[in-house]
């Protein structure tokens, strides 16, 4: 039977990369690499990965509000220093199951047969993952970056969904989880750059706890005055908490750094004994 | 009023070399292949970030539409000009 193995939260501040302010960043890269470290150690075989569209991938003619992709991946697609854009190992049969699980659940996701990821997806699974792709992406879109926004409730339950199709999986799969987000952040408005290390304590401290509730009682316009629009991708925290439910957690590496915009925080779920 | 089409057309230059080329070239041109009312062109062909912000447009689209046609050294213009999320937060209800 499949099994979840861990859990992960991080970034994907393309700042980090670019780095136009040349501020010191080894330790902060290098908490990508303790995770892909963290993966291998696991045994993973499949990582499935919450992020956002950036307004970069669906247009305003169609913007589904849980997208799975299904098909050959690549990206990210938005060029970013030190993270190429390149071929992404996948796993088309398993992406499927997932899919026809979660649509006999009532997530009625869509799917993507070919995509070209943006550093939502990408940044994870190029610098997290095993360079040999021998960990397999499943990519999950949620509308966390455009609205209609997906519903917090409904972001921690598709994590719970999640679960119960691994449970019913019949694979030896070991499977991780990654919700790929900045923490507060301000993207494209006048507050862009300002960072609200309370409101990431605030967001760490349920990750640690393993308590959705306290992120769960906000509000968008909470989330929004305190976290910025950026802060929404607090969505792909909960996905991954809702799959592992009394989870313990620990923050392997945060920083309000100042040579990005986003309060950046690393951390690991392992799954309740 | 067409919202969605003023969304599309920020889309389409953002993310698309030829419909950037295009604008770039004669924003009024590639503006009128859009149906959008007379203030939206303005704001569109002008790429008045204030006015377009507080129409409601998604700042991350906004974003990537003035790097797109103004270049990424422009930023510091563009977060001038920009205004701050907390001015919509006032406007909503409640």
């Amino acid at each position: 039977m499949a099994k979840i193995v861990g859990g992960y939260i991080m970034p994907h501040d393309p700042l980090l990369f670019v780095n136009p302010q040349k501020k010191e960043r080894d330790h902060l890269l290098g908490a990508y690499t303790l995770i892909r470290e963290k993966v291998e150690a696991l045994g993973a075989t499949k990582a499935i990965i919450f992020g956002a569209d950036h307004y970069i991938l669906f247009s305003p003619r169609c913007l589904p509000q849980f997208l799975i992709a299904t098909g050959e991946l690549h990206g990210p697609i938005d060029r970013l220093p030190g993270v190429a854009n390149s071929s992404i190992a996948s796993d088309p049969a398993f992406a499927r199951s997932l899919v026809d699980y979660a649509h006999s659940s009532g997530f009625d996701v869509a799917v993507a047969r070919d995509l070209g990821v943006d550093h939502a997806i990408g940044v994870p699974a190029q610098l997290a993952l095993p360079t040999d792709g021998s960990v397999k992406t499943v990519p999950v879109y949620m509308a966390s970056g455009v609205e209609p926004y997906v519903r917090l409730q409904r972001a921690y339950e598709f994590g719970q969904m999640v679960r119960e199709a691994v449970a019913a999986m019949p694979t030896d799969d070991r499977i991780v989880l990654m919700g790929s987000g900045g923490i507060s952040h301000w993207v494209g408005t006048g507050e862009m750059g300002r960072i609200n290390p309370e409101f990431d304590k605030q967001v760490l401290d349920a990750i640690v706890s393993g308590d959705p509730a306290p992120l769960l009682a906000m509000t968008d316009q909470e989330i929004m005055r305190d976290g910025g629009n950026g802060g929404m991708e607090i969505r792909h925290f909960l996905a991954v908490m809702g799959a592992l439910p009394g989870g313990s957690g620990e923050v392997l590496a945060y920083e309000a750094w100042s040579g990005g915009v986003t309060g950046l925080g690393f951390a690991e779920i392992l799954p309740s004994a | 009023m067409s919202y969605g089409s003023v969304e599309q057309l920020l889309y389409d230059v953002s993310t698309s070399r030829s419909h950037r080329e295009a604008f770039c070239q004669n924003p009024e041109e590639a503006a009128g292949k859009y149906a959008l009312t007379d203030p939206e062109r303005e704001m569109v062909v002008a790429v008045q970030v204030e006015d377009l912000f507080k129409y409601g447009i998604n700042p991350m689209l906004l974003m990537g539409f003035w790097t797109s046609v103004r270049g990424p050294q422009s930023m510091p213009e563009y977060l001038a000009r920009v205004p701050k999320l907390e001015s919509r937060l006032e406007a909503l209800p409640g």
